[in-house]
C-alpha cells in the first residue's frame, strides 16, 4: 500500500511540474480566404485558448496530452469543432470558418394589405409614421391617402375611395367591429375628418382589396384598426391648438387600466386667421368625451378592452347648393353620435385563441337644409365570435361568426324613410404553411342580409411566395358582395347584393431599410345599383330615383407603386407612392359606362420626414398630385368626359420637441396648400348649360398651430 | 494505520487541489478581468472577451465566468458599429447570463447585468425598442435595488441610461449626473476582498462625470 502511494505522489507531482507542451498556431480565414480577426479558439479539455489577431493569426500552447476538442466561435460565423491530438508538438492549422445558412424569415402574405405596426419588425409602416405625415393634418384617413391605391380627395368629399371605388365601397374597422360613423356627419362639398385620434391606435392594416374572410360589406376595401394594449405608465396630456382644447390621462394599476380623454372644439381662431371658400354663420364647435378600460387576464393570455365615446357637435354653414349650380343654401348641422365597443382576446393555450367583440353606435343629426328640416338617426348593433387554432406550425385554422343589427331613419320635412336589416355571417380561414417559403390562405365567407332575403357564399384566396429572404411574390383575390348604399334603403328600395371580384399581384422587395412594393390588380364589378326611368343629375342628394335594378357593372385595372428609403441619407425618411388607375363603370343614375367623377388617373405622393437633432425639431413635407377628374357638362355630347386641371398640394409640418421643466412637450405647426394653389375640382353647369361654376376645395392654403404636453414625468422613479 | 495514512494522503491530495482550483479560478479571473478593464480598442475588447469565454468553458458553472463573458459581449454591443452584429453579440451574452440567473437567480449584480442587457439591447434601435426594453430595464433596476441598494453598478447603469437618452425625452448629461453621484461613495464602500463579485463601474463613472460637466 506504501508502495503504491509512492508511485502515486510523483505522478501527481510531476503532472504539475512537466515541462512539455503542444503549441497551437495558425489562421482563421473565411470562405474567401480573409483572415477573421477577434475569433475565439480554445481546447475543451485542456480548458485554455487564444484569440485571433487582426490578420487572423493565433498562438497559444498547453501542458495537455491527448485527445482534445478544438473550438473555434466567432460572431457571424458557424462554430467550428476538431479533434487534435495532443502530444507534446507544434501544430499548425489553417481554419476555415462558415457563414451560417441564412435562416429564411417566414413568409408573410402581403398582397392587397399594407401593415403600419409596432408588434412586426417587417411592417411596412409604423403607427408614428401615419400620425407624423404631413398634410394629413393628424387624421389617420389623411394618412392613408398618401399610400398607393388611394384616390387623394380634394377636400370636397368625405370618406376613403380605394382603387375606382365610391366613398360606399370601403369599411373602417375598430377592433373587429365595423365603425359605422367613422366620418364626422357629412356636409355637402366639405370633406370631414375622421372620428378617431391616431394615437389610440397599435396597429393599422389598410388593406386595398382581396382582404380576408373576416370581413364582408365592403367591395373596395377595409382599414382594420386594433385599439392600444396596456399603456406604458400613468401619463396626463394636455394641449390646445387652433382647434380647440383637449385634456387626456391614463391609469395604470398593474394589469388593468383607466383611461379618459375630453375635447372642446371650437374653428373660430382656425378660420379668424385663414381664409376659407365656404362661409360659417355657426363656426363648428363641440365636445366630446371618452374613456376606456383595458384589463389583461391574471395569466397574461387574455386582454379586455372597452371603449365609450360620446360627441357633439355644431356648425352652420353656406354651400353650394347641391341641386342648383350657383345657387348658395344655409347649412345647418347638430350632430350627436355615442359608441362603445368592447373586445376580449385570449388564448386558452397557445394554439388555440378565443377572440369575442361586441359594439353599439348611435348617431343623431339634426339638419336645417335650407329651410327645410332634415333630422336623420342610425344605430348599429353587432357582434362578433372567433377561434383560431393551431393544428401544427404549418397549418392553422380560423372560425367564425359576426351579427350586426342596422337600423337607419329619416324624415325630411314630412317625408319619411327608414329600415331595418340583420347582416348575419359565418366565415372560415385556412392558413397553409407547407414550407417555409410558401403560404397559402384560402376562405370561404357566407352572408345573409333580412332586408333583401338574400345570401350568399363567397371564396378568398391568397398565397405568397418568397423569392429570397427579402423579396416576395404574393396574391390575392376573392369575391366581394356588398347590399346597395343606405340612401336607396331608405326610400324602401331593396336591390340585390352588388359584386365585386378582384385579382392582385404584389411583388415586395424589403430589406436594409428600403422598401419597393410593386402591386397590379384588376377587379370586375356586376349586378351594381342602377337607376333607371330618371334623367341624369349631378346632385348627390337627389331624391328621384326612378326605378331600381341590379344591371350595372363595371372594372378597375390599375398598377400601384410605392419606394421608401430610410437608409441614403441620415435621419432622412422619405416615401414615394404612385398609382395608375383604368376604370369604368355603370351605376346609379350614369348613362354610360364611364371613369367615375371621383377618380384620378394618375395619384401621385412625396411624403418625406427629416429630423435634425441639434434643434430637436422634425420636419414632414408632403406633395400630392392628382390628375383632373372628371365632372358633367351638359353640352358635351359624351357623359363625364371633360376633365378638371390637375390637382396639387404641398403641404408641410414642423414638430419642435423639448421638455419643459420635466415636461415633455411638442410644439407644431403645419402648413397645407403652402404654394396656395388654387384646385378647382370639376364644374357645376346651370339648368340652361349656359353658365358654369368652379368646385372648389373648402380651403386653400392654411396654417395650423398647436402644442401638447406630457405631464408623466421621464425621470420621475425611486431610485 | 496504513488506512489512516492512505485516507489522510488522499484528503490532502483533495484539499490541495481544491486549494489549486480556487487559486486558479482567482488568479485567472483577475488576469482576465484586468485584460477586460483595460482593452481600449474594440480589438482590445474582443481579445479580452474570447478570455473571458475560454474561462467560462473552463469554469462552466461559476457565476462570475459566466457574468463576464455576458457583460463583456454587452460592452462590445455598445462599441460595435453594425446593428446585426450588435444583436448577435447580444444573443450570445443572453446564453451566459441565462446561467447567471441560474446560479445565482435572487442576486442584485445578476438583475443589474439584466437590466444593463436590457439597456444595451434598446441603444441599438432606441426609436423602436424603448417601449418594450425601457420597461425590462427599470424593472430589473428595481430588482436590483431591492436586493441590495447599495450595489453602485445600479445608479451607474441608471445614469448611462439617462445620459444617451435625447434631451427631449428627459435625458441628457445634467439629469444623469445625479446618478453618478449617487453611485460614486457606494464604490469606496462596497466589498472588493474577493474577484468573484462584481466590482467595476468606478472608473466609468468618473468617466461619465467628465462628460457631464463638459
Amino acid at each position: 500500500m506504501k508502495l503504491k502511494l509512492y508511485i502515486i505522489l510523483p505522478l501527481i507531482f510531476i503532472a504539475f511540474n512537466g515541462n512539455a507542451q503542444s503549441t497551437i498556431k495558425g489562421k482563421i480565414v473565411d470562405k474567401k480566404g480573409e483572415p477573421v480577426p477577434f475569433a475565439t479558439i480554445y481546447l475543451k479539455k485542456a480548458a485554455t485558448g487564444s484569440s485571433s489577431d487582426e490578420n487572423g493569426f493565433f498562438n497559444f500552447s498547453t501542458k495537455f496530452e491527448g485527445k482534445d476538442s478544438l473550438v473555434v466561435s466567432s460572431i457571424g460565423f458557424e462554430d467550428y469543432t476538431n479533434i487534435v491530438l495532443l502530444e507534446n508538438k507544434e501544430i499548425s492549422f489553417t481554419i476555415t470558418l462558415r457563414e451560417p445558412q441564412k435562416i429564411l424569415e417566414e413568409v408573410i402574405i402581403t398582397a392587397g394589405t399594407i401593415e403600419a405596426n409596432n408588434d412586426r419588425s417587417v411592417a411596412v409602416l409604423k403607427p408614428l409614421d401615419i400620425v407624423t405625415t404631413a398634410g394629413a393634418q393628424g387624421d389617420i384617413i389623411g394618412a392613408i391617402q398618401t399610400l398607393p391605391g388611394v384616390q387623394r380627395n380634394g377636400g370636397d368629399q368625405t370618406g376613403l375611395m380605394v382603387r375606382g371605388g365610391d366613398v360606399n365601397e370601403s369599411t373602417m374597422i375598430i377592433d373587429g367591429m365595423i365603425a359605422q360613423n367613422a366620418f364626422n356627419s357629412s356636409v355637402p362639398g366639405v370633406s370631414q375628418r375622421s372620428r378617431f385620434n391616431p394615437f389610440q391606435f397599435k396597429g393599422t392594416s389598410f388593406s386595398s382589396g382581396g382582404y380576408t374572410a373576416r370581413y364582408g360589406q365592403a367591395l373596395s376595401g377595409v382599414l382594420d384598426l386594433q385599439t392600444n394594449d396596456l399603456p406604458e405608465k400613468s401619463t396626463i396630456n394636455i394641449g390646445a391648438n387652433m382647434a380647440g382644447l383637449y385634456v387626456s390621462g391614463a391609469k395604470l394599476m398593474n394589469k388593468n387600466s383607466i383611461e379618459f380623454s375630453g375635447n372642446y372644439t371650437n374653428l373660430a381662431p382656425f378660420y379668424k386667421l385663414v381664409p376659407t371658400n365656404v362661409d360659417f354663420y355657426t363656426v363648428p364647435q363641440g365636445g366630446s368625451f371618452s374613456t376606456r378600460f383595458v384589463s389583461k387576464t391574471d395569466d397574461n393570455n387574455g386582454i379586455f378592452k372597452m371603449n365609450f365615446s360620446n360627441s357633439f357637435n355644431k356648425s352652420g354653414i353656406q354651400i353650394s347648393n347641391p341641386a342648383v349650380a350657383g345657387d348658395k343654401i344655409n347649412f345647418n348641422l347638430e350632430n350627436e353620435n355615442t359608441y362603445f365597443n368592447t373586445s376580449f382576446r385570449y388564448f386558452i393555450k397557445p394554439t388555440l385563441k378565443y377572440f369575442s367583440a361586441f359594439s353599439f353606435s348611435n348617431n343623431i343629426d339634426n339638419i336645417g337644409f335650407g329651410n327645410v328640416p332634415l333630422y336623420k338617426t342610425d344605430n348599429r348593433v353587432q357582434g362578433r365570435v372567433e377561434l383560431w387554432n393551431e393544428f401544427s406550425r404549418k397549418f392553422n385554422v380560423l372560425v367564425g361568426s359576426d351579427i350586426q343589427r342596422i337600423t337607419y331613419s329619416q324624415k325630411f320635412d314630412t317625408l319619411i324613410g327608414k329600415f331595418d336589416e340583420l347582416l348575419s355571417a359565418g366565415y372560415v380561414e385556412a392558413e397553409y404553411k407547407p414550407y417555409r417559403r410558401f403560404a397559402v390562405k384560402p376562405g370561404f365567407r357566407g352572408e345573409y342580409s333580412k332586408l333583401i332575403a338574400r345570401g350568399n357564399i363567397v371564396p378568398r384566396l391568397a398565397f405568397a411566395y418568397k423569392i429570397s429572404n427579402s423579396s416576395q411574390v404574393s396574391f390575392a383575390g376573392g369575391m366581394f358582395y356588398q347590399t346597395a348604399s343606405t340612401q336607396y334603403l331608405l326610400q324602401g328600395y331593396k336591390p340585390g347584393f352588388q359584386q365585386a371580384i378582384h385579382y392582385m399581384l404584389n411583388y415586395q422587395v424589403m430589406g436594409n431599410n428600403r422598401t419597393l412594393r410593386i402591386e397590379g390588380y384588376y377587379k370586375s364589378y356586376d349586378q351594381l345599383v342602377r337607376e333607371k326611368g330618371v334623367a341624369y343629375t349631378p346632385n348627390q342628394f337627389r331624391f328621384n330615383y326612378g326605378q331600381l335594378d341590379n344591371s350595372g357593372s363595371g372594372y378597375a385595372q390599375g398598377i400601384d407603386f410605392f419606394f421608401r428609403d430610410k437608409k441614403t441619407i441620415k435621419n432622412l425618411d422619405y416615401w414615394i407612392s404612385y398609382s395608375y388607375i383604368d376604370t369604368k363603370r355603370l351605376y346609379q343614375n350614369y348613362i354610360s359606362k364611364v371613369t367615375p367623377d371621383y377618380v384620378s388617373q394618375h395619384n401621385l405622393n412625396i411624403v418625406a420626414k427629416y429630423f435634425v437633432e441639434k434643434i430637436q425639431t422634425n420636419f414632414s413635407a408632403t406633395y400630392s398630385y392628382s390628375s383632373g377628374r372628371s365632372f358633367y357638362n351638359p353640352n358635351s355630347t359624351s357623359f363625364l368626359a371633360d376633365h378638371a386641371p390637375a390637382y396639387q398640394n404641398f403641404a408641410m409640418t414642423v414638430s419642435y420637441l423639448t421638455t419643459i421643466k420635466g415636461l415633455f412637450a411638442v410644439f407644431y405647426l403645419s402648413a397645407d396648400n403652402i404654394l396656395n394653389t388654387k384646385n378647382i375640382l370639376g364644374y357645376r353647369y346651370s339648368m340652361d348649360g349656359l353658365q358654369r361654376y368652379a368646385i372648389t376645395p373648402p380651403l386653400y392654403r392654411s396654417i395650423f398651430v398647436g402644442f401638447n404636453l406630457s405631464l408623466s414625468k421621464f425621470n420621475k422613479d425611486e431610485l | 494505520m496504513k488506512k489512516v495514512i492512505a485516507t489522510l494522503s488522499l484528503a490532502f491530495i483533495c484539499i490541495a487541489n481544491q486549494t489549486f482550483l480556487a487559486q486558479t479560478l482567482e488568479e485567472s479571473v483577475k488576469a482576465t478581468y484586468l485584460q477586460l478593464d483595460s482593452a481600449k480598442t474594440l480589438g482590445q475588447f474582443m481579445g479580452a472577451s474570447s478570455a473571458c469565454d475560454i474561462l467560462t468553458n473552463k469554469y462552466p458553472n461559476e457565476f462570475i465566468t459566466n457574468y463576464y463573458s455576458a457583460y463583456s459581449k454587452a460592452v462590445i454591443s455598445y462599441k460595435e458599429k453594425d446593428t446585426k452584429k450588435r444583436d448577435l453579440y447580444l444573443d450570445m451574452a443572453n446564453k451566459y447570463y441565462d446561467k447567471v440567473k441560474e446560479i445565482k437567480p435572487n442576486d442584485s449584480e445578476t438583475f443589474a447585468l439584466g437590466a444593463m442587457l436590457a439597456n444595451a439591447r434598446l441603444s441599438v434601435d432606441g426609436a423602436s425598442r424603448w417601449k418594450e426594453y425601457g420597461a425590462i430595464f427599470e424593472q430589473n433596476l428595481t430588482k436590483a435595488k431591492e436586493l441590495n441598494p447599495n450595489n453602485p453598478r445600479i445608479y451607474y447603469l441608471k445614469g448611462a441610461a439617462l445620459f444617451y437618452t435625447p434631451k427631449m425625452f428627459g435625458g441628457g448629461g445634467k439629469k444623469a449626473k445625479p446618478f453618478f453621484e449617487q453611485a460614486k461613495p457606494l464604490f469606496t464602500t462596497q466589498d472588493i476582498s474577493s474577484v468573484l463579485i462584481p466590482t467595476w463601474g468606478e472608473r466609468q463613472t468618473d468617466e461619465f462625470m467628465k462628460m457631464c460637466d463638459e
